[in-house]
């Protein structure tokens, strides 16, 4: 929280210099009787008061919902960011590519790359203990390489949130995450118990399961449920091995694997961690035949050498790093094997890790958008409040503004009184707003909670928002312009009425019944 | 009541026309009827002089009164202050005339609900400085406003608002602000007649008061005879035209 704590600082910083630069401005400007007046009528005329909740509850319903929407978008890029690396080779067929390690070493020789992962994706049919099966997407990691290019290793629990989060160790004093099985588990007991005709099961290699996959969530009070007996747990996983000439499934061999959960992996990203699991890169490659072979061709007896094919290579860039900049040196890295990599829609491709996840990230932008526009339509009804409720206070106040022009006031100085006076009302009714607006995004997940045990009412679905907890934080620049928007549909609300008041007959008005 | 004894602001035997006005019409349109209420008025206030115009309700003296302090445009002829057309000055120095130059009393007072009486006393200065000005002159400005208050005999009042007062009191309240900014020329729309015999006459002695002692320059409409001929000169407006009337007419 502590970046959130000093966002809402810059937040309220900015909109209080803000709001006494326009109030310095106004008040140079501006003739103390109007001001005398503004003052006089916030404070006696109650229903400038209405226009006063409105403008703070229009503030409130745009920081809330630009603020969680905003929240989405960002932690939906930063767990993106986090899970993919900055840059991705990536093949586009389930065959993959040739030739990573040495791609690998010629992209981490480049002086932009921090470090270069190779990991394979594909699909797959898990069973754990005897339930039943369900298909799941498997990502194959070299652990110890792919930790310096993404986050995955602040998203296992056992092995970094437990001893970090829960027994407050630093993160330095963490072993470095594996698929090694459990010290403090007794494999032999559990198959004893459980698979008694089991052989070589101390072998097995470790899994890491996404949260979502094994029920691990929070229930309606926010308490993480559903971890128990998961190192117990066994699986296995029966994957599809696709080779490049193949046009069907016919001819594929399934290849099953028994392994023991060894953590669980909580990414934030619902998709991720609902359908995702971990495997060493090297057993999955094997499985989906993805190593290195020698065969030999059954009419010459010539023997070929396949050579080991990977899905993707995730690469982490140097900080201050142009990423567009070493996009463009990585492809020429690939275009020496794959000189495809150059089309636009060829089998392998060079991304930003934006570009990566386009799809997902354009999708909650748009959402952003739409409801932004929604939330801003509902605004003008206020600024139409605005305007209906100065336009009564005018008519209202008809002979005041007689009398004030017939004591030497110009009809700017008319006009200024209502300007000031929407003005007023937009300042108060933003701050106001902001304050409210900020305690709201504050403890938006302990307000969501108390609504889960009191109504049973859960409103922020995981499953729909891809994150288990609610963005609580603002964002300065957002939270700067919705204030100043604020003010100025006060003021343009008091605009026409402001107008008719200055264009206003003096004697007309003093006559006005 | 005492009187508003400030220094003279212009000798009181001064010739010089202040204001004039010259063949002056103006016209109301009613629905598709038009009415015209002032027929080339020719009129000229001297300074230091307190002119009355007397007529009846509907003769146009108060159209004449609003035309002169320049709180309205004539359809024809032309208004003089000070030999300078109030017509062809800009809209904000009319404005600022109105501010500096002239005080306004009028029948039904016209003083504003929300301010207290030292507020709506000091609304003239108010008006004319900004926020920032009026830090460094407030002081004075109060100052002022205390003490035309308790000329007038508002000094109990100074914190009360124009609800809490009675006919009399309010007219004085609008009289202290009339002169406050130390006007020129002081115009006064039936300032009795929304009041009683006893106040009216009490209303009308604080603005002879003026006249004599500071030389204001003061026109006053009334259709009350008695009250107009309180003035150094009467005139009557009578279908749209302003005629001589003789004292004790």
């Amino acid at each position: 929280m502590n970046s959130g704590f000093d966002n809402y600082v810059v937040v309220l910083i900015g909109a209080i210099v803000l709001a006494l630069i326009v109030f310095g401005v106004a008040i140079f400007n501006g003739r103390q009787a109007s001001w005398s007046l503004v003052l006089k009528y916030l404070r006696k005329r109650r229903i400038a008061w209405v226009s006063l909740v409105a403008v703070m509850l229009c503030t409130t319903m745009v920081l809330v919902v630009i603020s969680i929407m905003g929240g989405w978008l960002r932690m939906f890029k930063e767990s993106f960011h986090g899970l993919g690396g900055d840059l991705i080779v990536d093949s586009r067929s389930l065959s993959g590519f040739a030739h990573y390690d040495e791609m690998i070493e010629r992209i981490e020789a480049l002086p932009e790359v921090a470090a270069a992962a190779p990991t394979i994706q594909t699909f797959g049919l898990l069973k754990i203990n005897n339930q039943r099966p369900g298909a799941v997407q498997v990502m194959g990691y070299q652990m110890d390489r792919i930790t310096k290019v993404n986050d995955f290793r602040k998203s296992l629990y056992r092995q970094y949130q437990e001893p970090v989060d829960e027994e407050k160790k630093k993160p330095e004093e963490v072993a470095p995450p594996s698929f090694a099985l459990v010290p403090d588990v007794d494999y032999d007991e559990i198959a004893k118990f459980r698979m008694p005709k089991a052989k070589n099961y101390k072998n097995w290699p470790g899994m890491i399961v996404g949260a979502g996959v094994v029920g691990i969530g929070k229930d309606k009070t926010g308490k993480v449920t559903g971890r128990e007996g998961l190192l117990d747990a066994s699986a296995r996983l029966e994957v599809l091995g696709i080779k490049e000439d193949m046009t069907s499934l016919q001819g594929a061999t399934p290849t099953p694997n028994f392994y023991w959960i060894v953590d669980d992996s909580r990414t934030q990203l619902w998709q991720f961690d609902a359908k995702t699991v971990y495997v060493p890169f090297d057993i999955l490659q094997k499985d989906l035949g993805m190593h290195r072979r020698e065969l030999e061709n059954p009419d010459t007896k010539e023997k070929i050498v396949e050579p080991a094919r990977t899905s993707s290579i995730n690469i982490k860039v140097k900080p201050g790093t142009d990423l567009l900049k070493a996009k463009e040196k990585v492809i020429q890295v690939v275009a020496e094997w794959y000189p495809m990599v150059l089309e636009p829609d060829g089998p392998i491709g060079v991304e930003t890790w934006e570009e990566s996840n386009a799809t997902w990230i354009g999708a909650v932008e748009k959402e952003k958008g739409l409801v932004t526009f929604l939330f801003a339509m509902i605004s003008i009804v206020a600024i139409f409040l605005i305007f209906c409720i100065f336009y009564m206070i005018v008519v209202e106040k008809t002979k005041d503004i007689g009398i004030i022009k017939s004591v030497g006031s110009s009809s700017t100085g008319v006009a200024g009184i209502f300007l000031g006076y929407g003005l007023a009302i937009g300042i108060v009714g933003s701050m106001m707003g902001l304050l409210l607006g900020w305690l709201i995004v504050r403890y938006i997940n302990e307000i969501h909670t108390w609504l889960g045990k009191t109504t049973g009412l859960i409103i922020w679905n995981p499953e729909v928002y891809a994150f288990d907890t609610i963005p609580n934080t603002m964002n300065p620049h957002e939270v700067f312009w919705i204030v100043v928007i604020a003010i100025a549909s006060s003021v343009l609300g008091a605009l026409v009425p402001a107008i008719r008041a200055a264009r206003m007959n003096p004697v007309e008005a003093l006559r006005w019944e | 009541m005492s009187q508003v004894t400030q220094q003279p602001i212009v000798p009181s035997q001064n010739t010089t026309p202040i204001l004039r006005a010259k063949s002056v019409s103006k016209t109301y349109r009613m629905g598709d009827s038009t009415l015209q209420v002032l027929k080339s008025v020719d009129l000229s206030v001297k300074t230091g002089e307190f002119l009355a115009i007397e007529g009846r309700s509907g003769s146009g003296k108060s159209t004449l009164l609003h035309l002169l302090g320049a709180l309205d445009g004539a359809d024809g002829g032309s208004i003089e202050y000070n030999g300078q057309d109030i017509a062809r000055i800009p809209a904000a120095e009319r404005s600022r005339l109105r501010n500096q130059q002239f005080g306004f009393v009028f029948q039904f007072y016209h003083l504003l609900p929300e301010l207290n009486v030292i507020e709506n006393t000091l609304l003239g200065p108010m008006i004319e400085f900004s926020w920032w000005a009026w830090r460094q002159k407030r002081a004075t400005y109060r100052e002022r406003a205390a003490d035309i208050l308790k000329q007038l005999g508002m000094d109990h009042r100074m914190r009360h608002r124009p609800n809490q007062l009675s006919g009399g009191e309010r007219q004085r309240v609008a009289i202290a602000r009339a002169l406050m900014n130390q006007p020129k020329v002081l115009f006064a729309d039936e300032p009795t007649g929304n009041l009683d015999a006893e106040t009216g006459r009490q209303i009308m002695t604080v603005l002879e008061g003026l006249h004599r002692e500071r030389g204001q320059t003061i026109v006053m409409v009334t259709h009350d005879r008695q009250i107009a001929h309180r003035a150094d000169r009467v005139l009557v407006l009578k279908d749209g035209r302003l005629a001589n009337a003789e004292k004790g007419d």
